[in-house]
């Protein structure tokens, strides 16, 4: 979901937060969902660092910054004692009382108890709810809680049906609600704060070697959910809770973790993300009161839906979602197919210094890198259950055809046949526009000019 | 007039042919005004010049043909179009026989091939003059058929 995230925010999708400050609980060092979310968003940030958000400048490409706990390498939330060890070594099983060791018993299976963690709690949020419980006494705990400030919130995202997310969020909202260590606790124990809970959406094949049984997932998902509306909703402890799930699952290879766990990217991920975004938005006076419920819906009637465009989403997530997709789309295709057969002669380069020098240069890259990312985001939604197909990806031409169900305008011009496709892009990059800083370094022209260009092309091909 | 006697004075395509489009006549033994011919031919090689450049950097103003070639290509035209009316202006003179008796056997087809030649490289010079004053307003041509000085000039 927080590769999702940043897809959203990379596009320029409106957040109210100005900075978001992730952190990643899990103890899968490995994990390659976790990597390459990592991966994408150091890639953002090391685009953002280098452009301005101030007037007259009006991109909103890498708006949003994100950043991590100050001394949190790769975003990560380190758990202690987790790599190597197995769970009753966790425990100090053999150093328990007779009649410690029997509660032990009725609590954790063998299975659970020879456990090794490196990977997460495969599934098993009764070990999660052990060893998570170190949050408040961990020192980068601490320096989440002394980064605090007032007007802050806290978004807590978590699967209920998994080992970490489901033991983790409840635990990790009693700490957040009631610890008092830090210097920030009053801050932090009355911030705001939402969550988003994500239900089944995906099953894994059966695997006798693996610890994870995707035929548990309903049975745990019903626990959770009890205890969550006694402990969490009745009690007020979040302000807005968000659910999300899918009655037909996608189907992945059944991997425990590690570099091997690497499943597609999905739209409950997508969806979940804009609970995030709905909950920046929301004013403390709507958040005050009871805990909030939210769930998602698609705006189609077809319950069974496999394939889902933009027209199939509701108008508010289209809205939300629809523009700023459509333009980093139309920017990776640009920078992909025709950028380096045009900058050498085209106005919006040439003016600006956008040179050689330029796109053989790190910013660049990056650029190009994350735009890779982006497009690979969509690609594996596009080719999961239920998929998400909004794009054509791979079209080259015509290229105004790239939203399936949405056909392109056909605006009259004194001489339609000549500017299409990629010539009326360059002509879009060549505007005189008008307000913008002149002064700025290269990146920054370079990013505003490919926003204020395509923001140009999505209102005059799709009236958005 | 004086003026374009003098873009016209460089006589490689004949002294004679100077005279005649200058307006000679033998009646008076001097130049007729009501003769003279290169007013309408410089104007007509500078409205085709200025048209192929409007066409090309305001009209047309395409992104796809704005590469030195592209440009090549316009003063192609251009060329081709004076070279062909100053021939053709002095070719129909020719056949109708509408030159002065005491220049006329020094006048030939072969000059006015000179003279549309001569008339194609000043159509050109037009061309340039142009591209250079007057390209920097277009939205993407501005550039072809190399960068302009203006932008030039910026970044230094």
């Amino acid at each position: 979901m927080l590769r999702a995230l940043t897809m959203l925010l990379a596009s320029g999708a409106e957040c109210a937060f100005e900075t978001i400050v992730p952190i990643i609980i899990d103890p899968d060092d490995s994990a390659a969902d976790k990597t390459r979310t990592v991966e994408a968003m150091k890639k953002y940030m090391a685009i953002r660092e280098k452009l301005d958000f101030s007037n007259p400048n009006l991109n909103k490409f890498y708006k949003t910054e994100i950043k991590p706990v100050d001394g949190m390498a790769n975003f990560g939330f380190p758990l202690n004692n987790t790599r190597d060890c197995l769970f009753k070594d966790f425990i100090k099983v053999g150093e328990l009382s007779k009649e410690s060791r029997a509660l032990v018993s009725l609590l954790f299976s063998e299975k659970n108890l020879n456990s090794d963690m490196k990977v997460g709690f495969k599934g098993n949020p009764n070990i999660g709810s052990v060893v998570l419980n170190q949050f408040g006494t961990s020192q980068h705990y601490k320096d989440f809680a002394n980064g605090f400030k007032e007007g802050d919130r806290i978004f807590i995202i978590s699967s209920i049906f998994g080992g970490t997310g489901a033991s983790g969020f409840p635990l990790l909202l009693k700490t957040l609600r009631s610890d008092k260590s830090s210097q920030s606790w009053n801050l932090i124990s009355n911030a705001k704060i939402g969550a988003v809970t994500v239900l089944p959406y995906f099953q894994v094949s059966q695997d006798d070697n693996s610890g994870v049984d995707s035929s548990t997932f309903l049975s745990k998902t019903k626990s959770a959910l009890a205890y969550y509306e006694n402990n969490i909703s009745k009690n007020g402890s979040v302000d807005a809770l968000y659910y999300i799930g899918d009655n037909i699952p996608a189907s992945y290879a059944n991997h425990d973790g590690g570099s091997e766990q690497k499943n597609n990217a999905h739209l409950i991920e997508l969806c979940s993300a804009l609970g995030i975004l709905n909950f920046a938005k929301m004013s403390d006076s709507e958040l005050a009161g009871d805990t909030k419920h939210f769930e998602y819906g698609l705006d189609s009637n077809d319950d069974a839906i496999h394939s889902i465009v933009f027209s199939d989403l509701g108008k508010k997530t289209k809205e939300d979602i629809q523009k700023p997709l459509t333009q980093l789309l139309l920017m990776h295709k640009y920078l992909t197919y025709k950028l380096h057969d045009e900058y050498r002669h085209q106005p919006w380069a040439i003016d600006n210094g956008l040179n050689k020098a330029f796109f053989d240069d790190d910013f660049f890259s990056n650029v190009q890198a994350f735009s890779n990312y982006y497009v690979e985001w969509l690609s594996e939604m596009s080719n999961n259950t239920r998929s998400f197909s909004p794009f054509n990806i791979g079209r080259i031409k015509p290229l105004f055809s790239l939203i399936n169900g949405k056909s392109a305008n056909r605006p009259w011009t004194i001489i339609p046949f000549l500017l299409k496709d990629y010539a009326l892009f360059d002509n879009a990059l060549n505007s005189n526009f008008k307000k913008w800083n002149k002064a700025a370094n290269k990146e920054q022209k370079f990013m505003e000019v490919f926003y204020r260009a395509t923001e140009k092309l999505v209102q005059q091909k799709f009236n958005m | 007039m004086d003026f374009l006697d003098w873009i016209y004075s460089f006589k490689f395509y004949g002294a004679e042919l100077f005279d005649h489009l200058k307006g000679w006549d033998d009646e008076i033994m001097d130049y007729n005004p009501a003769y003279y011919q290169f007013l309408s031919i410089f104007v007509s090689i500078f409205l085709a010049a200025l048209v192929i450049f409007i066409c090309y950097y305001y009209i047309g103003n395409n992104p796809r043909f704005n590469r030195w070639w592209n440009w090549l290509i316009e003063l192609v035209l251009v060329f081709i179009f004076a070279g062909w009316w100053g021939y053709h202006v002095v070719a129909v003179d020719i056949q109708n026989g509408a030159i002065a008796s005491s220049i006329v056997d020094k006048i030939s087809y072969n000059n006015a091939i000179f003279f549309g030649f001569y008339n194609a490289i000043l159509a050109s010079i037009i061309f340039i003059l142009l591209t250079i004053l007057l390209r920097h307003w277009s939205k993407n041509c501005k550039h072809s058929p190399c960068t302009s000085f203006i932008t030039k000039m910026k970044k230094q």
